[in-house]
């Protein structure tokens, strides 16, 4: 039986909403795409956030939307099992928390104490800060890592707000990741500081784990129609899972890509880069994972505990990533390929 | 199951009659009704907070709360006079006035009934103090209702329930407490409160029984889920003997089995193979170890 059909409530249906940020320009904007929404003023985002118990699969089905203030520790360094792609000062940062897809092997679900999602709306708090920040040193940016900012886009408008602040600073570059494919997307602004890093998986593993997100196809086709723009896009085949077909799955991405590509007129060489990065994620995060998530196989597998990392075990792991290098090596410079 | 807390029979003796309920003799402190089917319990904890908090802990400690079981909290409220008595509400937050602390609960099944904001407070509500709590900081619209239970009702819940497994469903029974009321009879007030609880009955059970529906849902999800683990950890300790796991090896062992049952790999073919083989049971630690290894590679 489909507990979502019969009796949850759909996304959004519920708008929680700090008391401080009530009067907040963009609160009100959000709010108005969402008329029919039930809206309840808290206190602190952190009061319905961090609640004790909560099931954050229940909670991401049907998900409730918090607009908060963010208050302090804007700027992160990026993790060690995230890749800087060869920049100095590598940062992240979380205008948004959580994500409105549903991918079973997301960290941000052994992450998170709770599955609704929070938008920070004070986000020329983060570029005061990053100001002074750029006056001492340049800056590499990923701005989406703990949501899908490029998918929230029609709500929020965030990454054109990123790119509009990059264009005014050479010294920073900045990565806004997605699993979407919006059509508007190449509305946004094209400069080579701001790379659209597109993930990109093959179509089984889609179905099999990336619940609301777009086709391979669909994906392909939207990064290859920024690039013939000229945006500056990333193919990110990260993370890769496993699945007993994974060879000839990927075989068959990397068909749609090259179609996608000899259609546009495009070369890979054309990209800015491509990561390659088989599925990982910390021991902490693994342990929630696996006990919220039963039936999931992307959370079940057999994976190896490396330094505290949860990973494929190293054979695997190795002939996965080779594989797809190899075969990306045969489309693109290899200086272009960064994995880890 | 449901579990449903009302302060007072009155409020609850609506629901007792229509899904035939019967009191148990289990001997706590509290009057508890269940139906025979095993889906719904209800607790008479009678008023204010320090009864529903014992309430909920005591009959939480009887029935210790799965996963898949929901508590609801039922009853009367207070509110401004252009609230109509009789409306039901779902409640999204609870404010205990005495603390000043606010709980939500999750908000993830449809229902249809209006939503509101509940303060519980230690007495009856007067008019006057309502009033003036409203005029207070309202600039997000809310509706205010008044109870004296439900804050401390989650709180107790929350050591036992998910904020997503507590939901509070209220009525609003008055306009708060006025002078004349006061002097009003005791009986008039339960007569005044069953009649009430009749006029709503209908919409109210038809929302019990989707929660229990929702809990029936859940707990086979549930039944199907450790049946399927429980087969694997069976599976685990006969092949775990075999093989002289260690405690890691075991868990290593397990996680594998869990897998290949995800995916719908036949494992007995492959351990067929070993025990045709004779390699099965392993004379050793370290020949099951070169197994473990062996299925592992066999992904």
């Amino acid at each position: 039986m489909n507990l979502k059909n019969d009796y949850e409530n759909a996304k959004f249906t519920h708008i929680y909403v700090e008391k401080r940020v009530w009067s907040h320009p963009r609160t009100k904007e959000i709010l108005t795409h969402f008329p029919k929404a039930q809206i309840v003023a808290i206190d602190h985002y952190k009061d319905v956030f961090n609640r004790r118990g909560q099931d954050v699969i229940c909670e991401h089905r049907s998900q409730s939307l918090i607009l908060a203030q963010k208050e302090d520790h804007y700027f992160y360094e990026g993790a060690p099992v995230c890749q800087d792609f060869g920049n100095t000062n590598f940062y992240y940062c979380s205008t948004m928390m959580n994500c409105i897809f549903d991918c079973s092997y997301c960290y941000l679900k052994g992450m998170y104490p709770s599955g609704h999602m929070v938008i920070f709306v004070n986000l020329e708090d983060y570029f005061r800060e990053l100001e002074q920040i750029l006056v001492k040193k340049p800056m590499y940016l990923c701005v989406s890592y703990d949501s899908d900012l490029l998918a929230m886009e029609p709500l929020v408008g965030y990454a054109k707000h990123w790119a509009d602040f990059a264009a005014k600073h050479d010294n920073l570059k900045i990565e806004i990741r997605t699993k979407s494919a919006g059509h508007k997307m190449w509305e946004l602004p094209c400069l080579t500081n701001v790379i659209y890093a597109f993930t990109l998986s093959p179509q089984r593993m889609i179905d099999a784990c990336e619940k609301g997100t777009p086709s391979a196809k669909a994906r392909i086709a939207c990064a290859t129609t920024g690039l013939k723009l000229g945006y500056s896009i990333r193919l990110c085949f990260d993370p890769m899972l496993y699945l007993p077909t994974w060879r000839e799955d990927y075989d068959t991405l990397l068909r749609q890509v090259d179609e996608a590509f000899k259609e546009q007129g495009l070369s890979m060489k054309q990209l800015t880069d491509v990561s390659v990065g088989t599925f990982r994620i910390s021991q902490d995060y693994m342990k929630k994972l696996r006990r919220t998530m039963p039936a999931a196989p992307a959370v079940q597998f057999p994976y190896v505990n490396v330094g505290g990392v949860y990973q494929y075990p190293p054979k695997l792991l190795k002939e996965m990533e080779d594989y797809l290098i190899l075969e990306l090596g045969k489309r693109m410079d290899k200086e272009k390929i960064y994995h880890e | 199951m449901l579990t449903i807390y009302c302060a007072l029979f009155s409020e609850a003796q609506e629901i007792i009659k229509r899904f035939q309920l019967k009191k148990e003799t289990r001997n706590t402190h509290f009057q508890v009704f269940s139906d025979t089917k095993g889906e719904i319990r209800l607790v008479l904890t009678g008023v204010g907070a320090i009864a529903a908090a014992t309430a909920v802990a005591e009959i939480s400690s009887c029935y210790p709360p799965k996963q898949t079981d929901l508590l609801l909290n039922f009853g009367s409220c207070a509110a401004r006079d252009e609230v109509p008595i009789g409306k039901v509400f779902v409640c999204n937050k609870l404010t205990e006035e005495c603390s000043g602390r606010t709980f939500y609960p999750d908000m993830l099944y449809h229902h249809p009934f209006l939503e509101a904001e509940l303060i519980s407070r230690p007495k009856i509500q007067s008019l006057n103090e309502m009033e003036s709590d409203c005029t207070k900081e309202m600039a997000w619209k809310e509706t205010r209702l008044y109870d004296m239970e439900a804050a401390a009702v989650y709180q107790a819940g929350n050591y036992y329930y998910g904020s997503h497994q507590m939901i509070f469903l209220k009525v609003v029974s008055d306009h708060g407490c006025k002078e004349d009321r006061k002097d009003g009879k005791m009986t008039d007030m339960q007569a005044q409160m069953s009649a009430l609880m009749q006029d709503i009955a209908e919409p109210v059970s038809r929302y019990i029984e989707t929660l229990c529906e929702i809990c029936h849902t859940k707990k086979k999800e549930s039944q199907t889920q450790a049946m399927f683990r429980k087969q694997a950890e069976e599976e685990a300790a006969k092949l775990g003997k075999q093989l002289h796991c260690s405690f890691v090896m075991q868990k290593e062992l397990l996680q594998l089995l869990l897998y290949w049952k995800l995916t719908g790999t036949d494992d007995t073919e492959i351990l067929e193979e070993y025990y045709r083989q004779g390699r099965l049971p392993a004379k050793d630690k370290r020949e099951g170890k070169k197994i473990l290894d062996e299925l592992k590679e066999r992904l």
